[in-house]
């Protein structure tokens, strides 16, 4: 697993439509992706409903891990860090 | 008028009654699938066309989250069916989402969303969002008036389940020269997509039915060159007033000023008012011309108008009692109706809905010659002011007989509601009598009588009120012409002769069934 730091830099926070995109983005990849505050409370992007629920809000430093090798992983890693306005 | 179309189902309400299933789980979700499919979609489909198409393509993924799913077959198992299931899924994850300012939003998108599954599941359209370029048979519990504006040229007949002959959708859908069956008990039976003949002389849906099986309503074959009394037409819009013109209308019986004003939540400006009002006006036959002042609050609300809550709206404040607690409102118009007058370069009479006493009589027609207007009237609807007739010389110079209303009023009996059709029927005698009574008081003292509710629609009950002495009828615009043809058809004594026949019967069916026959053997 490839992990990474992302910060939300998006004012809205992770709303409906960085969350629908992150679904589509590990679906398009045929990858695994998790995300979480912290390594113990780690949730897979699977439902954009089950991550709006997180809450997850401006500013916050997101943990984000994929299960890809080095490249894909960098490749939906630079493109999430997009979604969220970085 | 009959046609052939498709069943397309509305729902105007959305009334999520949790419903169970019989059938297998595989079932249900082989119903569910393709409902969240569809939605998504529309969704998509309009991220591509709309001009903020980012939010649908979030609502796409919304719906079609895979969590959400699962929670629905989870309720699927529990024994609800599908669409049950997947709003009740909703509004269970929605919950989570509802106190957080950034996303409750969401929430309420998200059970929009739910909402649309479950119309899919049931074949059901939630809006009225009418597809362009087909044959429809709408079919709903009921329609605002507000929908009937909606109505574009793919309806090609309307039925509902609620309302009588008198009802808005009846009228409306008449005056567009829709076919339309109301208070059909029924309805519910219908599906989306059935191919149906809607019958309206025959008071019948006929499923799979042609158009060459419609019944044929009588003929009425002119011999002579005039209508034995004027035939005028009655308006809420200009294309209305063209339609009467080209149909052969030699005036305007009623013009509804209030169908201008609905949809508005502000008082329209006396400019505007005017404005609107002239279009109408120039697009109307040449002859007499009568704005009816507005006739609003009860069935049909203007917000500006700030009427508090009724009970019973039919005998609210309605009409001509709006000047008690909004009199700007009535001399701005009669000023905006004479300014439309004068920029037409046309004479237009007015007249005042709903009065009931012979001091509302006096007010108003103080208030309109004031206004400059030459020719003035009161619609004869409420039962009060028939007694009160003989006390109207020198006062008004018309009469309107409204007897849509006036039926209401006389029978006790709700316009729309869907078991009292029979008492609104226009061939009941009480009513028959009444408005012989009128023409018989109003006569006394000089003062000349217009029909202008559904009665005068009627082509057969047109020369029985031509009988009785009614000195006009004004029928909605699809209607003229049949008027017409049954007033060329007859003259003065084989009028009165008919009418004649139609009094003496204590029924309304048996009215209906003398006048018929004393037509054909006249």
């Amino acid at each position: 697993m490839i992990e990474r730091q992302i910060e939300i830099a998006d004012p809205i926070g992770m709303h409906a439509r960085p969350a629908g995109q992150i679904v589509k983005l590990a679906k398009t990849h045929r990858v695994s992706i998790l995300i979480g505050r912290d390594a113990e409370n780690m949730i897979e992007a699977k439902s954009p409903i089950l991550l709006l629920g997180k809450k997850f809000k401006t500013g916050e430093k997101l943990i984000f891990k994929v299960d890809a090798d080095q490249t894909l992983a960098d490749k939906v890693l630079d493109e999430i860090s997009e979604y969220l306005g970085n | 008028m009959a046609a052939e179309g498709l069943i397309h189902r509305v729902e105007t309400e959305f009334n999520p009654k949790p419903k169970k299933h019989s059938d297998s789980i595989e079932d249900q979700v082989a119903i569910l699938k393709p409902a969240i499919e569809a939605i998504t979609a529309e969704m998509e489909a309009l991220s591509a066309s709309e001009h903020d198409g980012e939010i649908f393509e979030a609502l796409s993924m919304l719906v079609a989250d895979e969590a959400l799913f699962d929670e629905a077959v989870l309720k699927i198992e529990e024994g609800f069916d599908a669409g049950t299931s997947f709003y009740q899924a909703t509004v269970d994850m929605s919950e989570i989402l509802k106190d957080d300012p950034d996303f409750s939003e969401r929430a309420n998108d998200m059970l929009d969303l739910a909402k649309r599954v479950w119309a899919k599941t049931y074949g059901v359209n939630l809006e009225l969002a009418i597809p362009e370029g087909k044959s429809l048979i709408l079919v709903a519990e009921d329609f605002a008036p507000a929908d009937t504006a909606k109505f574009n040229s793919s309806v090609r007949g309307v039925i509902t389940k609620n309302g009588g002959p008198t009802s808005h959708v009846a009228i409306l859908c008449r005056s567009k020269s829709i076919p339309a069956l109301v208070g059909v008990r029924e309805a519910d039976k219908l599906v989306s997509g059935q191919s149906v003949l809607i019958d309206p002389a025959g008071d019948r849906v006929v499923i799979g039915g042609k158009v060459d099986q419609a019944t044929v309503s009588m003929a009425f074959i002119p011999e002579f060159d005039n209508p034995l009394i004027p035939v005028y037409g009655n308006v809420g819009s200009a294309p209305d007033a063209e339609k009467s013109a080209s149909a052969g209308a030699t005036g305007v019986g009623l013009f509804r000023t209030e169908f201008v004003f609905l949809n508005q939540a502000e008082t329209p400006s006396e400019r505007q008012q005017a404005e609107a009002y002239q279009s109408v006006i120039e697009s109307a036959p040449q002859g007499e011309f009568i704005a009816r002042t507005l006739d609003a609050g009860s069935d049909k609300p203007l917000p500006f108008l700030e009427i508090e809550d009724e009970e019973n709206p039919a005998l609210g404040v309605r009409g001509f009692r709006i000047n008690g607690i909004n009199p700007l409102f009535s001399g701005e118009q009669l000023k905006a109706l004479k300014a439309a007058a004068d920029a037409a370069g046309r004479k237009v009479s007015v007249m005042a809905p709903m009065v009931s006493r012979l001091s509302e009589a006096k007010e108003f027609a103080q208030l309109a010659r004031e206004h400059g207007f030459e020719k003035v009237g009161i619609m004869v609807e409420t039962p009060s002011i028939i007694f009160q007739l003989k006390h109207l010389e020198g006062v008004v110079d018309f009469l309107s007989i409204g007897t849509n209303d006036l039926s209401q009023y006389l029978f006790a009996a709700d316009r729309l509601h869907p078991k009292l059709g029979n008492l609104l029927d226009v061939w009941q005698p009480a009513l028959l009598e009444a408005i012989s009574y009128t023409v018989e008081q109003a006569g006394k003292v000089g003062i000349k009588v217009g029909i202008c509710g559904e009665a005068a629609s009627d082509p057969l009950l047109a020369i029985v009120l031509a009988g009785i002495g009614v000195d006009t009828v004004s029928a909605s615009p699809s209607q003229v012409e049949n008027v017409t043809n049954a007033l060329r058809a007859v003259n003065k004594e084989q009028a009165s002769q008919i009418a004649k026949m139609a009094l003496s019967k204590n029924r309304a069916a048996e009215a209906r069934n003398a006048a018929k026959h004393a037509f054909a053997q006249r």
